[in-house]
């Protein structure tokens, strides 16, 4: 199966499980201060047995192809969405399996990372969701410290639309490996899922996103602005 | 306090300015201990506010109401340094008490 094929089957399950939401009205501010018409909540997948089996399978395909065998020791699932969906795909290769927090806590163990040592090991990075990759980077940076080579991240939705995120990885010496993009959302079948306003509003969200969330009161710069 | 105000008056109140709130909060609590009940207090109630929308995007007018209000409280920590104790302890009740959502 190619990326393309499992981006669109992936997306498809987005759309039946109901994660692809639209608001024109009223936009949403991603955790990264952008405005947007979307978000994709990929938690909905987490109740949904058959939806997160196919997932999962449709992440193993992806492994499979994107990383000989070997090149990965284990997986390391972002908190918290991510942990979940790192721990069924680590159930069925038979990685090790590890999850990384925020930030350390500050008080006892002050750990970042939990389910055991991750020194010396080969880590894959797993998470729902990368809007600007601004989290990614801090959560490697949490397994780096804690002793593990960390150089690829897999994440079931990757925005894909904000410039500079991929930029931003590669600096950092990380590769994205996205299950599925809103290109991916685009192409598939979103049947009654998504009506023709706010398919056109989308459109023009993605025509340019910087725009798009400074005109909605968004972030408005591609520099951190923290 | 002022230079955690001034930066927070620079924010549009995603996620990510609360979780750095945090951290500004907390290096403020160490450097100025004077100001450690009012600032972990800041601390956490901008820390309850991010989990509770933790993986979520935020609609709009949350958003500006959160970023309003914790702005509100860190101006009265701000005017409220030198006041007497009994207006400083009700200010600590007053955020000990607030949610910013």
């Amino acid at each position: 199966m190619s990326a393309d094929e499992i981006g669109r089957a992936v997306a498809q399950l987005l759309f039946e499980a109901g994660a692809i939401h639209v608001s024109c009205g009223q936009p949403f501010i991603l955790a990264a201060g952008w405005a947007s018409p979307v978000y994709v909540d990929c938690r909905v997948l987490l109740g949904d047995p058959e939806r997160r089996r196919a997932v999962t399978d449709l992440a193993l395909a992806r492994l499979t192809e994107d990383f000989p065998a070997g090149a990965i020791d284990a997986i390391a699932g972002a908190e918290t969405a991510g942990i979940p969906f790192a721990a069924w795909l680590a159930d069925r290769t038979g990685l090790k399996l590890r999850y990384v927090r925020k930030g350390p806590l500050g008080i006892g163990r002050n750990a970042q990372v939990e389910g055991g040592p991750v020194e010396g090991l080969k880590v894959l990075l797993m998470d729902d969701l990368t809007t600007d990759g601004g989290s990614k980077l801090a959560f490697a940076r949490g397994l780096r410290a804690a002793g593990a080579t960390v150089e690829h991240i897999l994440t079931i939705f990757y925005h894909g639309v904000f410039p500079g995120t991929e930029d931003r990885l590669r600096e950092a010496g990380l590769t994205l490996h996205a299950l599925s993009t809103w290109a991916d959302v685009l192409d598939a079948d979103a049947g009654d899922r998504l009506a023709p306003a706010d398919r056109a509003e989308v459109e023009r969200f993605l025509e340019d996103p910087v725009a798009w969330s400074t005109w909605h009161g968004g972030r408005n710069t591609l520099a951190p602005r923290l | 306090m002022k230079e955690l105000l001034d930066w927070l008056r620079l924010q549009k109140g995603a996620l990510l300015t609360y979780r750095e709130f945090q951290r500004r909060g907390l290096a403020l609590l160490a450097d100025h201990p004077e100001q450690a009940a009012l600032a972990r207090l800041l601390v956490d109630l901008a820390g309850r506010f991010a989990d509770a929308y933790d993986g979520e995007p935020l609609a709009i007018n949350v958003a500006e109401q959160a970023l309003g209000r914790l702005t509100e409280f860190v101006e009265m920590a701000e005017r409220t340094k030198a006041a007497p104790p009994e207006e400083r302890l009700a200010l600590l009740n007053k955020i000990g008490a607030a949610e910013l959502a």
